[in-house]
């Protein structure tokens, strides 16, 4: 009975909000571009959506870490736990980037925009070096453990 | 000789074999102890692996997604806590201003003019036209310069405006927000405020004169003016 309940409990969680985090880690990387792009073209800065994206990310991820019937998720997909580990922290890198520039935008200045921008690329640069020196250190993966 | 290093060998034999029960005894009953915890069913295994799930133990298949324990267990709960203290931290910064619904809120929303409202304050959750209005403020203050506070008073939708000095520009165009931004403008003449880009359902701003302690709340068309006329008594 404990286990059918918890195996439902995950399959609904995976369903409805763990599904919406992992949409919102796959096309992060991928909008961030064409983000970038449309601020730049406009010339204004953009809805300000990182810290809620974040924070979201943050809260859904974090309890299906920590409450062990919804840890399963990870056991039945186990590619799950080295895809949200790293996109997690690349989202938040890229979230913060466009928060930084969406800041530089927010006045209409030539000088202020190319300074925020400049220091948005060296901000996403230096966050995604971290990032791979970090998992160069410390594998998601240990060695001849399989995904 | 031959038979002291064939006993002391023998000895070495049982002590490792003696060890290796225990160690297994041990594992035993952290499984156990798991098991009664919570759903983090443990199989024996080099410690920091994800153990093999779905193979059959004894003829009987395993339930999938409880085979987590040692330092990969570790490592994902520290996750767990890391995601949740971002999120914690992220929300909290996260802009979440509330409308005020007081009565001198709704009073002034219906007058466009307030005395008892403080800079920042939120009147609508939407963006709603009032209407333009152009003002003559009549005020009895000595000093030649007075701060005035912009802000959005509706939804913080990306409205941009900028603030005018006798048609001279003293400031760049910057995005409204519910933080009122602060101004230095003189206390006699005129102050426009241009509305430059509307992030959707008109250019909802308020503007706080600090020398009569009074907000003006209004609507500024794209690339239009509302003006308010600064007159020393």
């Amino acid at each position: 009975m404990r286990k059918i309940l918890g195996s439902t409990l995950a399959f609904i969680y995976l369903l409805f909000p763990m599904s919406l985090v992992l949409l919102i880690l796959i096309f992060t990387p991928l909008m961030f571009f064409s983000y970038v792009s449309a601020i730049r073209t406009s010339g204004f800065a953009g809805p300000d959506t990182a810290l809620s994206m974040i924070g979201l990310s943050g809260f859904v991820i974090g309890l299906s870490l920590l409450i062990s019937p919804l840890r399963r998720i990870y056991g039945v997909f186990p590619w799950l736990y080295p895809f949200v580990k790293i996109f997690f922290v690349g989202m938040i890198i890229l979230n913060i980037g466009i928060s930084i520039l969406n800041v530089g935008y927010q006045t209409v200045s030539d000088t202020r925009q190319t300074l925020f921008f400049i220091l948005m690329v060296v901000f996403v640069v230096l966050g995604r070096l971290g990032m791979s020196f970090y998992f160069h250190r410390n594998p998601v993966l240990e060695e001849g453990e399989e995904a | 000789m031959r038979q002291n290093q064939k006993d002391l060998r023998e000895r070495i034999k049982r002590a490792k074999e003696k060890s290796k029960h225990a160690a297994q005894m041990n594992a035993n009953e952290e499984n156990q102890a798991d098991d009664e915890l919570g759903y983090d069913e443990v199989q024996q295994g080099k410690a920091g692996q994800i153990l093999e799930q779905g193979k059959e133990q004894d003829g009987v298949p395993n339930d999938k997604g409880r085979g987590f324990h040692g330092k990969q267990l570790k490592g994902m709960k520290r996750l767990g806590y890391l995601a949740i203290a971002i999120g914690v931290v992220a929300m909290f910064f996260t802009n979440t201003a509330t409308v005020d619904t007081s009565e001198s809120a709704k009073n002034a929303l219906e007058n466009q003019v307030s005395t008892g409202i403080s800079a920042g304050v939120v009147l609508l959750q939407e963006d709603e036209n009032l209407g333009a209005q152009d003002y003559t403020i009549t005020h009895s203050s000595d000093a030649d310069e007075t701060k005035i506070w912009v802000w959005d008073y509706a939804a913080e939708d990306g409205d941009y405006v900028q603030v005018l000095v006798d048609g001279t520009p003293s400031s760049e165009s910057f995005m409204i927000q519910h933080q009122p931004k602060e101004l230095m403008v003189p206390s006699t003449g005129s102050v426009q405020i241009k509305g430059i880009r509307d992030g959707g359902g008109g250019i909802t701003y308020a503007v706080r004169y600090d020398m009569n302690g009074t907000s003006y709340f209004n609507t500024a068309p794209e690339g239009e003016f509302n003006t308010y006329e600064l007159v020393r008594e």
